[in-house]
């Protein structure tokens, strides 16, 4: 008797886990970057004379 | 709290109790009880780690830091979205493609029982540690909120948290978290629109962004680290003011964010039970995965969000003035009778801080080409800034009661208490109850998720590993469950023998750091080095917790690089054996 067949595995969001994992990367370095102009433009160091 | 409050409060609290025992029906077996029959969904598990990791230090110890220091403490969290994909690439099929109830099992198949029974030791010392601060110290701050003693909230927190999590095992512990992180969310939601409606009024936004900027607070990102020398320098050098600071000094900047907290993070959610026991509790891999990627997505801008409240929140008492002491037991103090004619002579001083700093902000918001056109006022709002925060150092440093090793007074910080004064000062009635549910959700959302796992780690690694291999799941489910009642019994009893933690946030991450990165390095060493064996597994992980204790005892090094130190030992250590074992 053949076994039975494996259940389809669903697809991850994206299509595909590597395209997935880009996206996660992506978006951590946009979010990153956004922080780091937020400070660039606001931050200034708080001088202690 | 008026009664309406503690209507809401009462009533959130029953319903997570009675929402958490309902789930004893599928913790009848080892499975359910401790891997919730595998079956819950991607993203209730993902919204278990989230609550997991947020605790009440989210709430009350973030907005303290944002409040006190700005927003330096979101760079620990950039190396968490890397960590996370490493998890779903590595970490995450090893694990979903074994049968497996602890990280720890997979150790064993690798390495043998020693090393799995160590690191399964290592989780349960660590954890149980940090579990008596997670419970202690939003109790101390909730206390004086709602006018109970911080004994009678360590046991409200701990006995409910107790309950629940022994009757209904993790899908209690992920079912109730899930509802836990919506209150966390929804109160933290309230609170922003609660300020903004407060300050927008005064200041537009760009002039709140100016300001706060200009106070030092939105240090969100710090590329350029302050000292660049590389070789760290000894305690013995530090303590007496030898030599030049080194990079590794710093606490929070872009690169121990992304480096140590990439390895703190692996390991946290990786390597530590509490939170890699939410991966085996979904149907396959892509569920786990999924799971990990929920935070992976959400955690920085949550984090930041966060941190940014507090920032506001500095900025709400920049406006409209602010107590010198916050947290109740220095209020107490401040009024005996042998301190108070200091402290009134301090409060004038204060006072007059205060009406300048106002002066100098007005002056600085009123400049249309921001706060760098004009560097006499930047400067003088700077100072004012600065007198503020010295004048509040020198109060707590009076009322505190804490000496340093010398004998002499210190800075008793209040950070963990800002929010909770805010809170109780301003909020309007049913808000007030359901911020403080909140915090409590908080507090409990993470201290069931440890006491479930280390009742799962004894269970798993230690009685029926070695005690009772053969016993039924019935047997294990029941020892479990008075193992998760002794867990809490302990935790409790530790949490009411504490007495003062600094910034709860850092403090957790500190005593995670004393163990997560030889947890982590013996995984690496599993996965990197198939040729390491029993030996170099144990003695390597033994290795990297006695490199982290080296670097402690005898280096000035900040505490998210023992991650990085305890997983490069283990690898070092385990890597050196595995060269020296003839081959066969």
């Amino acid at each position: 008797m053949a076994d039975a067949p494996l259940p389809p595995t669903e697809p991850p969001p994206l299509g595909s886990w590597p395209r997935l994992y880009a996206a996660v990367c992506a978006a951590a370095v946009l979010v990153l970057w956004l922080l780091w102009w937020f400070t660039q433009h606001f931050h200034i160091v708080l001088v202690r004379a | 709290m008026r009664p309406v409050d503690w209507i809401v409060f009462v009533l959130f609290l029953a319903y997570v109790v009675w929402d958490g025992m309902r789930r004893r029906d599928g913790a009848k077996d080892l499975e359910g009880y401790f891997a919730g029959g595998r079956s819950i969904p991607w993203w209730a598990a993902g919204l278990s780690i989230m609550a997991t990791q947020a605790s009440a230090i989210t709430i009350l110890g973030t907005t303290g830091q944002g409040h006190e220091f700005g927003m330096d403490f979101v760079q620990t969290y950039f190396g968490l979205p890397f960590a996370m994909v490493l998890l779903c690439v590595s970490l995450v099929p090893l694990y979903r493609s074994r049968a497996i109830l602890t990280p720890y099992e997979y150790l064993e198949e690798r390495f043998g029982p020693l090393t799995r029974s160590l690191a399964s030791l290592v989780f349960l010392a660590s954890r149980c540690l940090a579990l008596g601060v997670v419970i202690y110290a939003p109790s101390l701050a909730l206390s004086a909120m709602i006018g109970l003693e911080t004994w009678q909230s360590v046991l409200v927190i701990g006995v409910l948290t107790t309950l629940y999590t022994v009757v209904g095992g993790v899908a209690a512990v992920i079912w109730t978290d899930v509802k836990q992180m919506t209150v966390i969310l929804l109160g933290l939601l309230l609170i922003l629109i609660v300020l903004l409606q407060d300050l927008l009024p005064v200041f537009r936004f760009g002039q709140l962004l100016d300001l706060a900027g200009a106070a030092g607070k939105l240090n969100a990102v710090e590329v350029a680290p302050e000292h660049t020398g590389l070789w760290p320098r000894t305690l013995a050098e530090a303590a007496a003011g030898h030599g030049q600071p080194s990079f590794w000094e710093e606490k929070y900047n872009l690169w121990s964010g992304l480096f140590g907290g990439l390895f703190l993070h692996l390991s946290y959610f990786g390597c530590d039970h509490s939170q890699a026991q939410r991966l085996l509790t979904s149907k396959d891999a892509r569920q786990s995965r999924l799971s990990l990627l929920l935070s992976a997505f959400a955690k920085v801008p949550m984090q930041a969000l966060v941190l940014f409240l507090g920032v506001l929140l500095w900025l709400f008492y920049a406006v409209h003035g602010q107590p010198m002491l916050y947290k109740t037991t220095h209020v107490q103090r401040a009024a005996s009778a042998e301190l108070a004619p200091r402290i009134a002579e301090l409060q004038v001083t204060f006072d007059a801080a205060l009406a300048e700093r106002t002066l100098q902000m007005q002056r600085l918001a009123a400049l249309p080409g921001g706060p760098s056109s004009d560097p006499a006022a930047l400067r003088d709002y700077q100072r004012a800034v600065i007198a503020v925060a010295d004048l509040r150092q020198q109060a707590r440093t009076l009322v505190g009661g804490a000496v340093d090793g010398d004998g002499k007074p210190k800075d008793d910080p209040d950070t963990n208490d800002i929010f909770c004064r805010f809170v109780l000062d301003k909020m309007p009635p049913v808000v007030l109850g359901l911020i403080i549910a909140a915090i409590f959700a908080a507090a409990m959302s993470s201290i069931d998720s440890v006491l479930n796992a280390l009742s799962s780690a004894t269970v798993v690694d230690f009685y029926r590993r070695w005690l009772r291999p053969r016993c039924s799941d019935a047997e294990a489910v029941r020892v479990g469950k008075w193992l998760t009642l002794f867990w809490g019994v302990v935790a409790t009893t530790t949490a009411l023998g504490f007495d003062g933690v600094g910034s709860v946030v850092e403090r957790i991450n500190q005593f995670g750091s004393f163990f997560y990165g030889s947890l982590l390095g013996v995984f690496v060493l599993a996965l990197l080095v198939p040729r390491a064996g029993s030996t170099a597994g144990a003695l390597g992980l033994c290795g990297g917790m006695a490199a982290v204790l080296t670097v402690h005892w005898t280096l000035e090094v900040e505490f998210l690089w023992y991650n990085v130190v305890g997983c490069l030992g283990v690898l070092a250590v385990g890597g050196l054996i595995t060269l020296l074992r003839p081959r066969r």
